[in-house]
């Protein structure tokens, strides 16, 4: 037990001391916030200042609506638009429009004549089309108008066509054992992923950490000097621990700044925005448990992996092993979130290399009984320590052998040696 | 009661044999050369004396008994392949080897200092070990060895890649060591530098014992300086 402790000790000091951590650690933070929220920020951005746009509508009634909705619905979404109504176009004029959108005269028009509404497909032409959002905020403008439009011709009131088309909310709620929880499925939806993603992330960044930190100490010849005082079993587990507490470390020292930041942030957001991060307590524990049984298996993995290589570059040949049960967890992860209870996410979130990404998501969703997150938990346990059996052996022979790479066979039979 | 004792010892990886039916002991306070080619199995028989591997067959006894974990802290292993922690400073490398020795904390501190004071290190001390020459880190990897003040002291081609000046200051603390009372066993292809040292040798080829004993009745029955022995004895056995 010494002995672990001395390298857990080594392990963590000497990465904890270093300036790339400091620098990583306090830096990832705002990589990450850069990376997700820059693009969101450009994309919400208001597109340039006022636009000019014609609607040309035989209809001077759909006109005028269309005009209504078309400025409303930009102004929701950060459009400011000055619609003008062009009456009783015909295909001369058309001609001199596309002429007038090259010249920058107007920045768009839409060809809305009731020959197209009757053929139910109307034309946007303008200088830039690729917009989605802007197109959508277009389309949905002109279908209101034209539902508006249509039930006044029915016969209907303006206030009655307005109370008709309010839109219609429907609440989720949640019951779980007798008590109900009225719950947003976007910030179910949104903390999940992000927690998941946090795992996937987590897991494997010192997952690959722990491969990296054996192949230094293979390449660097001070494994031999090592084994003359400690047996693999204790090298490997106190690398384990040791990278572990780092990442614990860090995991901490993120979810502080994040609260300090955040924190303020969130309790000013009114009620129910979408943004509202529905993180309950044992979400938190369940995180916790998973991340710590992920990693314990997956560093397994990538000790035993370290010691199978001789290079950087062989090492980043083999890291699909270890990264490809991820891929399969996320790539199931949205099945599961839908449906958590169908047969195929019971079996795969037994599975242990899926467990804590599809275990947690099913906890997540209140989906899975209490004997299956046993089980499951059970199950890794298991397989880690078969694993760390097993790589330990691996470890043991693996270091001592340089040159070229071991084939399956050669690895098998260094199991049996001792 | 030898320090060391090997017999009937083999080792196999696979088809290939490193060692076959060795049979070895050293007295001690004696100095030990375990003489051979490369690839003769020397090391192998080493790994097999501090427990790294397990022999398939044969046995071996440390300090009277048979191997156990608790004599790696009596046991001082500087091996063939050299290396250190390379971002660690070498004070912080050499404290952390003295403890996986079972020394404790403060001593394993004060230790350190004085052994890097005995070979010149002592300006070194708080420098990283890439920082350091290959001669400095040499003996920085010989202090490792030594630092937990070992019963056995147990060297794999101790001399290679060191000036005259570093293997002269090395070979005289090894003879202190051995007026101390220390056990220390050679392993290495250079007769040269072992030969005025040894008090007893093993020739091992192929992962056997063709030439055993102590040295001066074997010079005297051969007449010859060691290298030369070597190449003949080894020589034959290969024919």
């Amino acid at each position: 037990m010494h002995n672990i402790w001395l390298i857990v000790k080594r392990e963590y000091l000497e990465r904890v001391r270093t300036k790339a951590f400091v620098i990583f650690t306090l830096m990832f933070p705002l990589l990450m916030a850069a990376t997700s929220v820059l693009p969101s920020l450009l994309a919400m951005k208001k597109s340039g200042g006022r636009r000019h746009l014609l609607i040309a509508a035989d209809n001077a009634k759909f006109g005028a609506e269309a005009q209504k909705q078309l400025s409303a619905g930009g102004k929701n979404l950060g459009f400011d638009y000055q619609v003008d109504l062009l009456p009783a176009p015909t295909e001369e004029q058309r001609a001199h429009l596309n002429q007038q959108v090259d010249s920058k005269e107007i920045d768009g028009y839409i060809w809305a004549t009731d020959a197209a509404i009757a053929s139910r497909k109307v034309v946007y032409s303008a200088r830039q089309t690729n917009d989605f959002v802007e197109i959508e905020v277009l389309r949905n403008g002109l279908r209101d108008a034209l539902l508006r439009q249509t039930l006044r011709n029915r016969g209907m009131t303006d206030v009655e066509v307005t109370e008709l088309l309010k839109p219609l909310e429907m609440d989720a709620v949640q019951i779980d054992k007798g008590k109900t929880k009225k719950s947003s499925e976007v910030a179910t939806l949104l903390t999940t992923i992000m927690l998941v993603v946090m795992l996937y992330v987590t897991v494997l960044m010192y997952g690959i950490m722990v491969m990296r930190s054996v192949l230094e100490e293979k390449t660097s010849r001070v494994m031999e000097v090592m084994l003359s005082a400690v047996t693999a079993k204790e090298l490997m587990a106190g690398k384990i621990v040791g990278v572990g507490a780092v990442g614990i470390t860090q995991i901490l020292i993120w979810a502080t700044m994040g609260a300090l930041v955040l924190g303020p942030g969130i309790a000013l957001m009114p009620h129910g925005t979408p943004l509202e991060i529905g993180l309950s307590p044992t979400a938190g524990i369940f995180f916790a448990i998973f991340f710590l049984l992920g990693y314990l298996l997956y560093s397994a993995m990538c000790a035993a992996l370290g010691a199978m290589v001789n290079s950087e570059q062989e090492a980043q040949q083999m890291q699909f092993i270890v990264i490809l049960p991820l891929v399969v967890s996320i790539t199931m992860m949205m099945f599961v979130i839908r449906q958590p209870n169908a047969p195929v996410a019971v079996w795969m979130s037994l599975v242990p290399f899926c467990t804590p990404v599809l275990m947690f998501v099913r906890i997540l969703a209140n989906a899975a009984p209490a004997w299956q997150i046993a089980l499951s938990i059970f199950i890794m346990l298991i397989t880690t320590y078969g694993l760390l059996l097993l790589c330990s052996r691996i470890y043991r022979v693996g270091i001592l052998m340089y040159g070229k790479r071991p084939t399956l066979p050669e690895i098998v039979k260094w199991l049996k040696y001792s | 009661m030898p320090t060391v004792d090997i017999a009937h010892v083999r080792k196999a990886y696979g088809k290939f044999v490193a060692v076959d039916d060795l049979s070895f002991s050293i007295s001690p306070g004696t100095i030990f050369g375990l003489l051979g080619p490369n690839g003769a199995g020397k090391t192998s028989t080493i790994r097999m004396m501090i427990g790294i591997t397990a022999p398939d067959s044969g046995s071996i006894q440390i300090f009277g008994q048979p191997f156990e974990r608790k004599h790696l802290h009596r046991i001082g292993y500087l091996p063939e392949e050299r290396g250190l922690y390379r971002k660690m400073k070498v004070i912080d490398q050499l404290v952390l080897m003295a403890e996986l020795h079972g020394v404790s904390a403060t001593d394993a501190a004060a230790r350190s200092r004085k052994w890097c004071e005995q070979l010149d290190l002592t300006d070194w001390l708080q420098k990283r070990v890439e920082e350091l020459s290959k001669g400095m880190q040499q003996k920085v990897q010989f202090i490792a060895a030594m630092v937990h003040d070992p019963d056995l002291i147990i060297m794999d081609e101790p001399f290679s890649g060191l000036d005259p000046i570093n293997s002269a200051l090395l070979k005289n603390v090894l003879l202190d060591q051995r007026k101390a009372g220390k056990t220390i066993l050679f392993s290495t292809h250079r007769m040269d530098q072992v030969e005025k040292m040894c008090d007893s040798i093993c020739l091992v080829n192929h992962g056997k014992a063709v030439l055993a004993g102590p040295l001066k009745p074997i010079q005297e029955k051969y007449g010859k300086n060691l290298e030369d022995i070597f190449i003949d004895v080894i020589g034959k056995s290969d024919a």
